[in-house]
């Protein structure tokens, strides 16, 4: 089915177009098709996809009057935006990232066509969202994504490299252990913040309802593989393995959560 | 020393990490009652910190690292304190009705928690304003509360709500349950009258069936069905204003086989005396939650990630230049 027409649609598919030349130019750099200083190329499609998707946002926001965090097209949306945003300052501040633009931006366009698919119907703002704690929350949430999207993107490309013990690798390596702790952090920030704003809005600091439960699993998880790479000098793949994992609960946390039920803190998972 | 060392073992923190995992994906997931799992995986958590603190020297040095588990378990120490602490409720108040402990429906009562501190309380509910958008689809709210003879201070909330009224540690959040109340007067045979309401389901969420039993001071069991003169249209914005609720309505009380119609200022006579009815008026449902805990909670989470963050910030930064310049690995280029 084809979904209603709206104008921020058109930018999403420019953004996706961005994402789209962005990966090619990565792809043909890695298979040597393309050289080394091909990676202007891939950082200058990337800002653009950036820039196109703030417009979206930006014309959403305005002719729906509320931010991006109801429906299941916004919450995509604003994903496919600051997920790229947080990635284009990686790949341009930390050239280390840069490999793992091959897994990252494939991940961005397949979130970018889903959207796409999604019927851009609007919704109605809870009063419960009327709360600063709300952007805090929503703010450091998406740091966190980021973050955690950046070190798995290295960490699948270690894996699929396979070339433990290289120096490039065991660099590589710290970087994503890098990126995973900023993840932490920004994740510790997600939850103290959410906390906040669900005691204003709901009365109560922690409900265990889906949402914070799996919030609180991938915070675990995040923990234990931080704490399992200091306790046992964990073997590198399988460092990268416990990377990826914690990627894949945090996208079915926070993306799968509100989609499969199409409003924050009702989810089905 | 041994069993110190054992209880400070990084290790054990990764296997206590994984059974509460493991407990709250089994509670959740599988319905199980992990809450004695959990309790006894978080001790042990808490046990292993001391260990780790007393046997890890290195520990002990990495003051930001020590920083962010000493706020884990603050963090822990006060939610067990809240829970004994905490008091939550419910409470429904008519419009001009003065708060009183014994109004609170308790749900949730801490063992620590003081008994006379609801007696501090004061206030008398006031006006209440809620917007609905098309669809019946409620915005903002605003509740008003009296809080003395001269001082009246907005208690404005929003939704669930969102900014709650706040005494003796107390927090009044206004909530959706709201509606339409009956006053009436119950004179006794024997001469006493006492004035009151009778609250009508939520509204306009059930004005189809604006219908409650009351059973009188002297054991009359009536059901009374309001009709009031209100009517609202789901395609439409409005704005449920309590003072501006026309005080005109039809109430029907049945009583044994019998029915009868009043409107506001008629009486009916009932065997145990006479029920006067006044009119319409309105309440407002409130949440009260009471856990002196929170803000200290707050402090130590924000403390706690941002000891973090400096660990995290101390530890690996700087950026060793080989990690600023591409890599020049070709099986890792891109």
């Amino acid at each position: 089915m084809i979904p209603p027409f709206a104008p921020e649609v058109l930018w999403l598919w420019g953004g996706l177009a961005g994402y789209l030349l962005s990966a090619v130019t990565a792809l043909r750099i890695r298979s040597g098709a393309a050289p080394r200083q091909a990676e202007r190329r891939v950082l200058a499609a990337l800002w653009l996809a950036v820039v196109l998707l703030a417009v979206a946002v930006a014309q959403r926001w305005l002719r729906v009057g509320y931010g991006p965090f109801l429906t299941l097209f916004e919450i995509l949306l604003s994903n496919v935006f600051s997920l790229g945003l947080f990635y284009a300052v990686a790949y341009w501040r930390v050239p280390a990232v840069r490999p793992g633009a091959v897994v990252v931006l494939p991940v961005l366009i397949v979130l970018g066509a889903w959207n796409v698919t999604v019927s851009p119907v609007q919704s109605d703002l809870p009063s419960t969202f009327d709360n600063p704690w709300l952007w805090v929350h929503v703010g450091t949430g998406k740091v966190f994504l980021g973050a955690c999207l950046t070190a798995a993107g290295l960490a699948v490309v270690l894996l699929m490299h396979g070339a433990a013990g290289s120096e490039t690798s065991r660099r590589s390596d710290l970087v994503a252990w890098r990126f995973m702790a900023l993840a932490f952090v920004f994740q510790t920030l997600l939850i103290v913040a959410g906390a906040a704003w669900a005691r204003d809005a709901w009365g109560r600091f922690w409900g265990w309802d889906p949402l914070e439960t799996w919030s609180f699993i991938t915070w675990l998880m995040a923990a234990a593989a931080l704490h399992a790479r200091v306790t046992w000098k964990l073997p590198p793949a399988m460092g990268w393995w416990s990377i990826l994992a914690v990627l894949v609960l945090a996208i079915l946390t926070f993306l799968g959560v509100p989609f499969l039920s199409h409003a924050a803190h009702k989810g089905i998972l | 020393m041994r069993v110190l060392r054992f209880l400070g073992s990084l290790k054990l923190t990764f296997a206590l990490l994984v059974v509460v995992t493991g407990g709250i994906v089994a509670g959740y997931v599988g319905g199980l009652d992990a809450r004695p799992l959990l309790t006894g995986a978080l001790a042990l958590l808490v046990l292993n910190l001391l260990g780790a603190i007393t046997t890890h020297p290195r520990f002990r040095r990495q003051s930001a690292l020590l920083a962010f588990h000493l706020c884990l378990l603050a963090a822990m120490l006060l939610v067990a304190a809240g829970d004994l602490l905490r008091l939550e409720g419910r409470l429904e108040l008519a419009n001009g009705q003065a708060f009183a402990p014994e109004l609170v429906q308790i749900t949730h009562r801490g063992v620590w928690h003081p008994e006379a501190a609801l007696e501090a309380v004061a206030f008398r509910q006031g006006r209440f304003t809620v917007d609905y958008a098309p669809g019946l689809v409620r915005r903002t709210m605003r509740s008003w509360v009296d809080l003395g003879p001269d001082g009246v201070q907005p208690s404005r909330a929003v939704g669930g709500s969102t900014q709650p009224l706040v005494q003796e540690g107390f927090r009044f959040y206004a909530t959706s349950n709201k509606g339409l109340a009956a006053l009436v007067t119950w004179v006794a045979d024997r001469g006493e009258a006492e004035t009151g309401t009778v609250h009508f389901p939520s509204w306009p969420l059930n004005d189809w069936n604006q219908v409650n039993a009351w059973t009188s001071p002297d054991g009359d069991a009536l059901v009374l069905e309001l009709t009031p003169d209100l009517h609202v249209s789901a395609g439409e914005a409005f704005t449920f204003d309590s003072d501006r609720v026309p005080a005109v309505a039809e109430l029907r009380v049945r009583h044994a086989q019998v029915t009868a119609v009043m409107l506001p200022g008629q009486s009916l006579r009932l065997p145990g005396g006479r029920l006067l009815f006044h009119g319409l008026t309105t309440w407002m449902g409130y949440r009260v939650t009471y856990d002196p805990t929170l803000p200290w909670l707050l402090a130590t989470g924000i403390v706690g990630a941002l000891a973090l963050g400096g660990h995290f910030l101390g530890s690996l930064a700087p950026v060793p230049r080989s990690l600023r310049v591409a890599n020049r690995d070709p099986a890792l280029r891109a």
